[in-house]
């Protein structure tokens, strides 16, 4: 039946996948070991996890598949979270400037 | 108790939201409220970062190569749990088995290397009171490890249900939804892992 | 509760008394257990309040009932009234109750999507109530740093010496979280997926679309506030630094935190209450509502809005000024929607042939008092005169001309329209007049005076005035309001003995007394289990009243168009 075969193909892009998170995984760890400088290092590996993160969410979440509607839930509170923490950066990253605590 | 088939009539009018299962739509909201938790965290994490000129030399303490190992193992443990769902999509219970098997496996094996880091740390002084870096490594983990005990929890359960003579939809269906919590909270340890360990 | 009901069983319902009455997952059941728990921990509000008024007009005396007052225990019952009354009273009465109860009748449902998680929800809820209860007997007493809980006094046990209660105030507010977190996601596909056939959204009664906005607003503030929650317990449990400005933390990060959750959290206590307005008004005025879209596009407009207003908590906070204007601008913008949705409540009045029922009644008055606390919020959403409002009883005068309006008068306009449908009989009408124009009364005759005390300078949560010389003209004031208080609660009585009265000796009410249009007044009174024995099918929206041509002057949502035309043909 064509269903074995979809779940064949399913399970090779499974592993398929898999294999790039471990690959992604070891590059970034590679990356962290070399002597790259900080800010480019940072920015190299959250790339390196958002990466990995949207795989997950796309084939394993199946969010590839889904209606609009599941987008606009895992969209919604990401640009809340983001919106927030950047509108905490003023206050929070800053304050400490003025000598207060450790 | 998602929709059946609707019945044609001139006047009803299909929405296409009707045909997201209801189980599904339930368990992406709760992962949506999920995100804000962990996010509230880590936007905490991130600004007092900058705030404090960052935490390098507490951070320096954290045995980085145990969370890469933890890494792959929760990859793995994604990977093992949409094989389950696939096995169960084939209708292949014994391999519905095995992979939800190796999945709880892999979660505990997870939790074991947490634990030992945590000991490893105690044992070196370094406990939640130890510090602002410490208060956030020790809180983030925790709470991630119970959301991890949870899902163990979960798949165990489901694991019992794939024992049980159930419906193949049924199955597929309760897997796809324990399957979404899992992923989610490897999701959240791909960004806890380089935020605590690699920064 | 469920007293005196004869329903007719169908055959797979024959469970036992606990299953049917205790741990029911019928939505009908939940929705009244809801409502009876948040009842029970109005008491509790309420006698808060009474506390909190006495002391504030009598200071030197002691508060009949309960003892003479000091500053801490005055801290701690400002606590518990505030908590009390939003997480355990108007939540779970106006969600969990009216939610409950409505939402799967009115989208045509038999239930909600998930019953026995619906089931669960409750009985967190009541866990909840009863850890909050519990924190009240703690050994140095409940938490005392404000519903708010701002930090370090919260975060840091020898400021407050409170050890345990604050500990279980977190985790009550925890357990409730949880609650609604579980009703929600059943609101929420409920209502998306459970609709009848022909129930567009744009279909949906407004009460549905509320409560539908109320639980996403619900469901993505709360995230931040549990993460705050847990760095408090762990700051206060396990020495970590989260909040410890004498380790590296920042007070201002709980505040940020919390009030991200906290802003939105008002417009989930307030979406419900207003939503029975809106469905009250049209019945009692005979005419449909006006706007009905507008309404709608305004609603999802300022639950997205409350999410970036949240500052205007923290204007004299020494957060960064420059945070100010962007956050009082957005301020500002949301007072458009509400705005847009009080002014289709006065169009959908205007020139309509309006009866006074008690429901009625209370919805009006909820309205005209709505309007007044809205405007005194432009005062302080604005920065430059917030600075000087700020923690003052102008405050507390506005969120009480808010939140009050909506959830009391709201609520009570709820349960008098609905209250043939859930208990098959009818509360007796001239008492519920009595009960509104009483309680309307004395409601405006304690805040009034209150937002004058708040301007004349008087800081909040002060237990006393008389260690202020520039406060002692207030003193009278403040005894106008306890006296309209006092005034409050006895006007209370009359409703009380109605309920009860009427649960069991009321006039038995037909289906549809009040010939309203929506679902659930298709159906026969009390209800039963399923609620629809045949799935309805839905032709219109809610508000058609009065439509010409006509031999009724209103039109239910599930008449074929096949009948009207007969009908229609008839005249």
């Amino acid at each position: 039946m064509n269903e074995t075969i979809d779940v064949r193909r399913e399970s090779s892009l499974y592993m398929l996948i898999w294999a790039w998170l471990v690959f992604l995984l070891i590059a970034g760890l590679v990356i962290f070991v070399l002597p790259v400088p900080r800010t480019a290092a940072v920015i190299l590996i959250f790339s390196l996890a958002a990466i990995k993160a949207v795989l997950v969410l796309r084939n394993y979440m199946h969010l590839k598949h889904e209606h609009l509607l599941i987008y606009l839930l895992v969209l919604t509170p990401a640009l809340l979270f983001l919106g927030m923490a950047i509108t905490l950066i003023p206050d929070i990253v800053y304050r400490h400037h003025l000598g207060l605590g450790g | 108790m998602a929709a059946g088939a609707q019945s044609v009539s001139a006047i009803a009018e299909t929405d296409h939201l009707r045909e997201i299962p209801a189980g599904k739509m339930a368990v992406w909201i709760f992962l949506a409220s999920e995100i804000l938790v962990f996010g509230g965290l880590i936007t905490g994490f991130v600004l007092y970062q900058f705030a404090h000129g960052g935490f390098a030399a507490d951070a320096a303490h954290v045995k980085w190569r145990f969370g890469a190992f933890n890494t792959l193992v929760l990859v793995t443990s994604s990977m093992t749990m949409i094989m389950a769902l696939a096995s169960a999509r084939a209708d292949d219970r014994r391999r519905v088995r095995t992979y939800l098997f190796l999945t709880i496996l892999l979660g505990c094996l997870f939790l074991g290397v947490k634990g030992f880091e945590y000991r490893g740390e105690f044992r070196e002084g370094f406990y939640p009171s130890s510090g602002m870096f410490w208060s956030f490594y020790f809180g983030m983990t925790g709470l991630h490890a119970m959301h991890m005990m949870g899902g163990i929890v979960i798949n165990l359960m489901l694991l019992i249900a794939a024992t049980r003579n159930v419906s193949s939809e049924f199955l597929q269906r309760r897997i796809e939804y324990g399957g979404l919590y899992w992923h989610f909270v490897d999701v959240v340890w791909i960004f806890l892992f380089p935020l605590l360990y690699l920064t | 509760m469920n007293i005196a009901i004869k329903p007719h069983e169908h055959e797979q319902h024959q469970l036992g008394f606990v299953r049917r009455y205790i741990f029911s997952t019928d939505h009908k059941v939940i929705g009244k257990q809801y409502m009876a728990l948040s009842a029970l921990m109005a008491i509790i509000g309420g006698f808060s309040a009474y506390i909190i008024r006495w002391q504030l007009a009598w200071p030197e005396s002691s508060v009949p009932g309960w003892g003479p007052i000091g500053p801490d225990q005055y801290n701690a019952i400002v606590t518990m009234h505030g908590t009390v009354m939003v997480f355990f009273v108007a939540m779970p009465f106006l969600l969990g109750g009216f939610g409950n109860f409505l939402i799967p009748l009115m989208v045509g449902a038999d239930d909600m999507a998930f019953p026995r998680l619906n089931a669960m929800s409750f009985w967190t809820q009541c866990v909840a109530s009863l850890v909050l209860i519990a924190s009240m007997f703690a050994p140095e007493g409940p938490a005392a740093a404000g519903w708010t809980a701002y930090v370090p006094l919260s975060d840091n046990p020898i400021y407050t010496g409170v050890y345990l209660g604050q500990d279980l105030w977190i985790l009550a507010s925890a357990l409730e979280f949880a609650s609604f977190l579980m009703g929600g996601v059943n609101f929420v596909t409920t209502a998306l997926n459970l609709r009848a056939s022909g129930m567009t959204l744009m279909r949906l009664p407004l009460f549905v679309w509320m409560e539908i906005t109320a639980a996403v607003v619900f469901l993505l503030s709360v995230g931040p506030l549990i993460a705050a929650a847990i760095m408090l317990l762990l700051d206060r449990r396990l020495g970590t630094s989260f909040f410890r400005p004498d380790k590296g933390g920042d007070p201002l990060l709980w505040e940020h935190l919390f009030w991200f959750f906290g802003h939105p959290e008002v417009y989930v206590v307030a979406l419900p209450g207003v939503g029975i307005m809106l469905e009250v008004m049209p019945v009692f005025a005979r005419k449909p509502i006006f706007g009905y879209k507008m309404i709608v596009y305004s609603t999802i407009a300022a639950g997205l809005l409350s999410f970036i207003v949240w500052a205007h908590h923290m204007f004299v906070s020494g957060m960064d000024p420059r945070l100010a204007t962007p956050f009082s601008i957005t301020t500002i913008m949301i007072s458009v929607p509400f705005a847009i949705i009080v002014f289709a409540m006065i169009a959908t009045l205007w020139r309509s042939s309006i009866r006074f029922s008690a429901a009625m009644l209370f919805a009006l008055g909820g309205l005209a008092s709505f309007i007044l606390g809205g405007v005194t919020g432009i005062f302080l959403g604005s920065q430059a005169s917030d600075i000087y409002m700020h923690g003052t009883y102008f405050v507390v005068a506005h969120f009480h001309y808010t939140m009050f309006p909506v959830t009391f008068f709201g609520g009570f306009a709820g349960l008098y329209f609905w209250f043939p449908k859930m208990f098959g009989r009818a509360m007796n009408e001239l008492w519920g007049k009595v009960h509104f124009w009483l309680s309307f009364l004395f409601f405006n005759g304690i805040f009034i005076p209150l937002f004058l005390v708040g301007i004349g300078g008087s800081p909040r949560r002060i237990y006393e005035l008389s260690s202020y010389d520039m406060l002692k003209p207030l003193q009278p004031l403040h005894v106008i309001a306890t006296v309209c208080a006092l005034g409050l609660f006895a006007a209370q009585i009359p409703f009380i003995v109605n309920l009860f009265y009427s649960m069991v000796r009321g006039k038995v009410a037909e289906k549809n007394p009040w010939h309203a249009n929506t679902l659930e007044w298709t159906l026969d009174s009390p209800l039963h289990h399923p609620n629809f024995p045949v799935p309805p099918r839905v032709y219109r929206d809610p508000y058609e009243y009065s439509v010409p041509n006509l031999s009724e002057d209103w039109l239910p949502q599930d008449q074929p168009p096949s009948l009207v035309e007969a009908a229609t043909a008839a005249r």
